[in-house]
């Protein structure tokens, strides 16, 4: 497969006939070096972790074959050449459209915390996919579109091995009803139900406000939840309610300052009382977003030219934090460098000094992208 | 004789005479494109101090007052910009999704998102006849709505056949913001320089192609904006 992903890749560049079914090409180089510590350092805990230290190559095509829409990828690290989407869209006509096969299906509407993210998994931490980590599921979404309204109903079955922490592999279905009242507003209504839990209910909203604001937020709330708790106990039928609740605001200014501010309470994570139970044995609770009920993040960007600089914060209950520092630069028309150091902070026994797995962390990002 | 020749003479300007606003501005709009559905390959150069510093390539697709643009190369190829009835989105290339922009991220840029996906000014502006000389109508053009790129333009158009000469565009403070001057060639718009106060900076949008192309409604939408164009 890798042999054959190879030569398409040099072939389509050599040859602008080939072109036509790859939209985009790129080689990404990705280097980093990561520090942990306390109860990450723990070797029966950190044998079965990412390397502390790597350097890998990703390949990169995405386009589409006669309407069949691909992005696939070759990564040395794990030497797997993985097809993230493979999916067509029928259309039956102006209003309504069929996609079918393997993709990704987002419903999100923030850019940290995600409640609505029931269908899309994997949340990058920084809301960039650069090392193409997003991975589609078989699904089937039928589309609806009237002047100011959008319906879809999905339906997917993810087959990849189950992961109560980061969802994935469950069968889930769902319809989202996104409402447009004017140029400046949208809403979006949901309903979703995944596997063997209760079907839940979420809204979400986006508004402009005047030339430089958008405020937003969305909610999502459902009987029962897969996140298991520190006693391992199945939450699935519990009876208890879970709220996920967001609320977020972005401002441009008028020379390109960007501030992002979000705050989220989900109900799902630990409580003050549970987290005190933490032990080394719960490390696998350990979730991307989190393991405990309220944060808040904020993230301060600004361009110059080719240049991109942005520090973003995302802080515990406990007053720890993870910090990073990111930096991008369009070298040439085509190199992109992205250089990341990120840090947490807090006290002793804090989320983010214990449990989360990279205490420091640098990397180095290189993106090439091939013209045709 | 003379009297017969005074009545030849004055007939064409009487013909224009008749022409309001609105058929002035639409009769402007088709150097643009005279396509209902069209699809425009694009190149901006980014000139400093009289050097081209920076060129991208784009393709636009216009249909009933929407616009799909996608970026074509560079790093920032398979980004899609969209303005609709219902506002203008984003969606880089690695981002989850498409998000709307606020009216300040529109504007920036040399050549800005509304720049780009603007095509016909009278889908988005309320044209009136502000003044004429002897051989241009100068037309006033407020914003229909917010998610016009600009609240108002002042556009200079020859009286002979309406091609567009220049522009100036404020923003909703009264200020001044862009100035554009057309180049027109074949009856189309050639390109459209843009400059601001920075007067060692200007912009070129030049129009390399105009095809007649209509694209699937769902892609005029923020899900669907993403998908490959075909």
């Amino acid at each position: 497969m890798k042999i054959i992903f190879i030569i398409l890749l040099l072939w389509s560049y050599a040859n602008n006939a080939i072109a036509d079914i790859i939209n985009q090409a790129s080689i990404t180089t990705h280097s980093y070096q990561l520090k942990r510590d306390g109860l990450w350092a723990i070797p029966a805990v950190s044998k079965n972790l990412t390397l502390a230290k790597n350097t890998q190559v990703i390949l990169a095509l995405n386009g589409d074959i006669k309407g069949f829409e691909y992005q696939l990828k070759y990564a040395t690290l794990n030497k797997k050449t993985t097809l993230q989407t493979l999916f067509y869209i029928i259309d039956l006509n102006d209003y309504l459209s069929i996609q079918i096969g393997k993709f990704i299906e987002n419903w999100q509407l923030g850019y940290a915390f995600n409640p609505l993210g029931l269908t899309d998994p994997y949340h990058p931490i920084n809301n960039t996919d650069d090392l193409n980590e997003k991975l589609g599921i078989n699904a089937i979404a039928v589309r609806y579109q009237l002047e100011n309204v959008y319906l879809d109903f999905y339906l997917s079955n993810d087959t990849k091995s189950r992961d109560n922490i980061r969802g994935y592999g469950y069968k889930s279905r769902g319809a989202r009803l996104n409402y447009i009242l004017d140029e400046n507003t949208d809403i979006s209504l949901v309903v979703h139900k995944k596997s063997d839990l209760s079907t839940g209910f979420g809204a979400g909203f986006r508004r402009i406000i005047g030339d430089n604001t958008k405020l937003y937020g969305s909610f999502f709330t459902r009987h029962g939840t897969i996140i298991p708790n520190v006693s391992h106990k199945n939450r699935e039928k519990d009876g208890n309610q879970y709220t996920n609740i967001m609320l977020g605001w972005h401002y441009t200014s008028d020379n390109n300052i960007s501030l992002i501010a979000e705050i989220n309470q989900d109900d799902r994570g630990l409580s003050p009382e549970q987290y005190k139970t933490l032990t080394v044995e719960n490390l696998n609770l350990v979730r991307p977003n989190g393991i405990r009920q309220r944060y808040i993040f904020w993230r301060l960007g600004k361009i110059i030219n080719d240049h991109e600089l942005s520090f973003s914060r995302r802080s515990s209950e406990d007053k720890s934090a993870l910090n990073i520092l990111e930096w991008r630069y369009n070298l040439t028309a085509n190199l992109q460098l992205n250089t990341t150091y990120s840090i947490t902070t807090g006290t002793t026994g804090s989320e983010y000094k214990s449990y989360f797995p990279e205490q420091q962390k640098s990397s180095l990002v290189l993106h090439y992208y091939f013209d045709f | 004789m003379q009297l017969l020749l005074t009545i030849l003479l004055l007939l064409p300007l009487t013909v224009f005479a008749t022409m309001n606003a609105d058929e002035l501005l639409t009769a402007t709009d088709q150097y643009r494109s005279p396509y209902r559905y069209a699809k425009l390959e694009l190149r901006i150069d980014e000139y400093k101090q009289g050097l081209i510093t920076k060129s991208q390539h784009y393709t636009v697709y216009h249909q009933e007052g929407e616009s799909l643009v996608s970026v074509v190369d560079g790093a920032n190829k398979g980004n899609r910009i969209l303005l609709s009835h219902k506002g203008m989105f984003i969606a880089t290339k690695n981002s989850s999704r498409a998000i709307r922009i606020t009216p300040i991220q529109r504007l920036l840029g040399q050549a800005s998102y509304g720049d780009l996906a603007g095509l016909h000014f009278s889908k988005n502006y309320t044209p009136s006849i502000l003044k004429q000389t002897e051989n241009t109508f100068i037309l006033e053009l407020i914003a229909k709505k917010s998610s016009a790129t600009y609240h108002k333009i002042i556009l200079s158009i020859d009286k002979k056949n309406q091609q567009p000469i220049d522009a100036m565009a404020y923003l909703i403070s009264g200020k001044l913001y862009k100035k554009m001057h057309y180049e027109i060639a074949d009856n189309l718009i050639k390109n459209i320089t843009y400059t601001t106060k920075n007067k060692h900076k200007k912009t070129v949008m030049n129009f390399l192609t105009v095809q007649n192309k209509k694209i699937p409604k769902r892609l005029l939408s923020s899900r669907g904006m993403r998908n490959t164009i075909r």
